[in-house]
């Protein structure tokens, strides 16, 4: 029993022993310690580890609790004992971490843990636990915290959060940054999968849903490109990197970052936005840009110089390709360019001209800068532009002012142009080859105004000053010599141009030669001469023709008056003398009396003389002196004047004078009728039964038929003013040259006048018949 | 026996208003009665072409004149004494005139003691 005894306790202490050693092992690779306060004793057993943790070799026997206290951080010793006294009063238990110090100095944290041992009474007696080394552990944290801040830092910094994905759905971590650019909060934890999806932008949300579902079904990772509309309403640009982590062919979850790249998104569509802006003003300019650096041989151009050069912008360009293009006319010009540019360092300018396979000409212009300033460096920046249509506009241009300056000189009237102040700019050929003057000499308004004359001058002037005070159009009239030294009548017009302003930069003058016209006036002065000649005529020619029936007018009424005073005489010779009777008489010897002189009066007036004359005369000739005689007064009584002219009318003998005072005894009659109502005067004239035949129609009141037979004696007359004598003396006129006069009454209202001229008219028959 | 002359009218045919007025005004100052009218036409279609002691006519009237006025009575055989007074007589109307029986042919103006001799001859006839 005895050996068994001692075999058990053999064994058992074997096993204690091997218990203990396992314990100090385990204690020794957990850096945790065992100790045991003896409260009665206060000395306190550590274990190996536990003197190892604090710096000193394992010891069998047991060290004094001041000792133990010395060994503690001073910092940390009030605290650390405060907590173990409080325990042993019965509070918590102890469960601190505090510093220690080695003895070499060194400074470890440790954690130690107490529990106390009660008596029966409830007395303490023994503290124990156990002291853990976590130096090590607790710098690791540190450094873990640190770096999990500069993590922090440099998302914030980066606009960068970061997440974890689980495979099973969910996020398992966002970064505070992430947070931040989501604009969630933080405290209430990632969101799910739903909430994050919500505020994906609509329009990329089901590309983001797939995106996951991808990843997860092909284990990829992702880069990509979102928007999102924040809970406070913003949209931004993230950009989602991810990478999935597989572990054993397990995929464990996702990682990645994500990135608000807002700015640079708004940045680069704007980029983008002003290159559209840029290409766009490229084309609607027809301006391309370009860049060459002459080392590298390295050529940039924009697209619109494509579009001009008409290449390919996927082609790699040269300078050749270039030249290919440049008109060989034009070739030289590009190369000297070129270098001009490299040695001036400053803007280059030329024009010259591209040409096509096809034939196409373009017209371009081409600035150059050089850039770099050093040789090895040399770089150029230009504008192209094509400038086709702009080169065909002045072209157009100078054409139109070419076919203009053309038409200046064609026109048949003196053109100038002069300044402001008068001071001549140009003249047309007409102006030069009328006055003689060079182009030079019509420079000085002195020589111009040379040729004016002396008397117009004045009057010139005058009119150029008014011109220049208001402003305004002038025109006068003024003799100029030419070159062969006669002066003639010219209209002279000017007219301003003006600027918006109102100031005038030019007076464009014409000089219309006028002389003809002046002439002509002449001729109508002579013409309305003749017209009174002929009324004079009129008057002349009747008192011979009508001489009879004038005496016998007159003879009338003297007649009666005689008459009169003999009855007078009469009534006063009764017994007694009838007064009354005499009285009444004596009267109408008065109103008689005045009759006779009132006629002597008319026929005074149509005194005078001229001997007739007979030559060969067109008559329809003189029916048109007739309408430009009449014209004024038909105008004047809205009646138009037609003809219906024969052109097969021989000439015949005729009085001219007395022939045209038929035609307008006729045609004033005419005109007289419609003076009330206006109408048509119509002249017809006509080759008939081998005698000419004319008449005079017009639309007027027409004839009183009861007076028809009156209307060819003298002074019948329906005018206030009339002589009466008028178709009196036509009619005698015609009669006398061998024809007949008479008169119809339209159909249709007025009245015709006919007569009739023999072509042989053989001698001169006495006026009155 | 002279004939009561007051009793006997007178025709005054002349186209002028004037003579008309004049020659009758100068009938009735010598105590003779007159009728005037406008033309040989309207002598004729009134009541005194048959009663008319003595006609003063004109030769120039617009349509039937003096003479033919003379020659038409005559052929009516009307023998009223006819007076013809004229403006522009000449010798042959004047021969022509009297010819054919007129009582007297005078050229304007004329003396009135012989046109109221010549009247008051006629009247007596």
């Amino acid at each position: 029993l005895h050996s068994e005894l001692y075999d058990v306790i053999k064994r058992s202490e074997a096993y204690l022993a091997e218990s203990n050693a396992r314990l100090e092992e385990a204690q020794r690779i957990a850096h945790l310690g065992y100790w045991e306060w003896d409260l009665a004793t206060d000395r306190v057993t550590w274990a190996d580890e536990t003197c190892r943790i604090y710096g000193l070799q394992p010891q069998e026997h047991p060290i004094q609790l001041a000792e133990m206290r010395e060994m503690v951080h001073p910092e940390d010793r009030e605290f650390v004992f405060r907590t173990a006294e409080e325990a042993l009063r019965g509070g918590v238990r102890p469960d601190v971490e505090h510093r220690i110090v080695r003895p070499t100095g060194e400074v470890r944290i440790v954690h130690s843990q107490g529990d106390v041992n009660r008596d029966a009474s409830g007395r303490p007696y023994r503290m124990f636990g156990t002291v853990q080394d976590i130096t090590e552990r607790k710098s690791a944290e540190e450094a873990l915290q640190q770096s999990q801040s500069c993590l922090a830092e440099g998302e914030r910094l980066a606009h960068m959060g970061s997440w974890t994905f689980n495979p099973s759905g969910f996020f398992e971590h966002w970064s505070q940054e992430l947070f931040k650019i989501y604009g969630l909060d933080p405290q209430r934890g990632s969101p799910t999968l739903e909430e994050y999806l919500a505020i994906v932008h609509p329009a990329d949300r089901d590309f983001m849903a797939e995106t996951i579902r991808r990843m997860h079904a092909k284990r990829s990772g992702c880069d990509v490109k979102k928007r999102i509309v924040r809970l406070d309403g913003e949209q931004r640009y993230i950009r989602c990197v991810g990478i999935p982590v597989i572990e054993d062919e397990i995929l464990k979850g996702f990682l990645g970052t994500a990135i608000d790249i807002t700015e640079q998104e708004l940045l680069t569509q704007e980029l983008e936005r002003r290159q559209a802006y840029l290409a766009e003003a490229q084309i609607l300019s027809h301006t391309g840009s370009f860049g060459w650096k002459p080392d590298t041989g390295e050529i940039v151009w924009s697209d619109e110089t494509y579009r001009i050069f008409e290449y390919n912008p996927a082609e790699k360009l040269t300078l050749d390709r270039i030249m290919e293009r440049v008109h060989p006319e034009d070739q030289h010009l590009a190369l000297e360019v070129v270098e001009q540019a490299s040695n001036s360092g400053g803007v280059v300018d030329f024009k010259l001209r591209l040409l096509f396979p096809d034939g196409r000409v373009k017209y371009i212009r081409v600035l150059v800068r050089p850039l770099g300033i050093a040789n090895d460096d040399l770089e150029f920046a230009g504008a192209v532009i094509d400038r086709t249509e702009a080169h065909l506009a002045e072209e157009r241009i100078r054409q139109n002012e070419a076919e203009l300056r053309l038409l200046i000189d064609a026109i048949p009237e003196q053109v100038a142009v002069f300044g402001s102040d008068w001071n001549p700019l140009f003249a047309n050929r007409q102006a030069q080859e009328y006055t003689g003057l060079s182009p030079q000499e019509f420079r000085s308004i002195a020589a111009i105004d040379n040729l004016i004359h002396p008397e117009d001058l004045g009057r010139l002037h005058g009119n150029r000053e008014r011109a220049t005070r208001e402003t305004t159009p002038v025109e006068t009239e003024a003799r100029i010599r030419g070159k062969d030294g006669i002066y003639r009548w010219f209209l002279l017009r000017a007219h301003p141009l003006q600027d918006s302003q109102g100031r005038v930069l030019r007076w464009y003058a014409t000089r219309t030669d006028i002389t003809e016209l002046k002439r002509a006036e002449q001729e109508r002065e002579k013409l309305r001469q003749l017209e009174a000649d002929l009324a004079h005529t009129n008057r002349v020619s009747t008192l011979g023709e009508m001489a009879a029936s004038l005496a016998h007018e007159i003879k009338q009424p003297i007649a009666a008056a005689i008459t009169s005073a003999n009855s007078c005489v009469e009534w006063l010779g009764h017994e007694p003398p009838n007064l009354d009777r005499a009285r009444a008489a004596a009267a109408r010897i008065d109103k008689y009396g005045n009759r006779a002189a009132e006629i002597i009066d008319r026929i005074r007036s149509f005194y005078r003389k001229s001997p007739p004359q007979r030559e060969l005369v067109d008559v329809n000739g003189i029916v048109h002196e007739l309408l430009t005689l009449l014209n004024g007064e038909a105008t004047r009584f809205s009646v138009a004047m037609r003809t219906d002219l024969s052109a097969e009318l021989p000439k015949i003998m005729v009085d001219r004078v007395q022939l045209q005072q038929v035609f307008m005894n006729l045609m004033l009659n005419a005109i007289e009728a419609m003076k009330d109502s206006g109408g048509e005067l119509t002249v017809k004239s006509e080759l008939q039964d081998g005698q000419l035949q004319f008449s005079v129609s017009d639309t007027g009141v027409g004839l009183p038929m009861e007076k028809m037979d009156q209307i060819f004696s003298a002074f019948f007359t329906t005018k206030p003013q009339g002589s009466g004598m008028g178709l009196a003396i036509s009619r005698s006129i015609v009669e006398s040259h061998g024809g007949q006069l008479w008169a119809t009454a339209n159909t249709e209202g007025g009245a015709t006048f006919h007569f009739t001229l023999p072509i042989q008219v053989t001698e001169s028959s006495p006026l009155v018949a | 026996m002279p004939v009561d002359q007051t009793s006997r009218l007178i025709a005054i045919i002349d186209d002028d208003e004037a003579m008309q007025d004049s020659l009758r005004d100068l009938m009735e100052a010598a105590g003779l009665v007159a009728r005037c009218f406008g033309s040989a036409e309207e002598f004729l279609a009134s009541d005194l072409r048959d009663r008319a002691a003595c006609l003063i006519v004109d030769i120039r009237m617009p349509k039937m004149s003096g003479l033919q006025l003379q020659a038409r009575l005559k052929e009516e055989e009307c023998n009223i004494p006819i007076i013809f007074i004229t403006a522009h007589g000449d010798a042959r109307m004047r021969i022509r005139a009297m010819r054919e029986g007129a009582v007297e042919f005078l050229a304007k103006p004329f003396d009135h003691h012989v046109l109221l001799k010549r009247v008051r001859t006629a009247l007596d006839m």
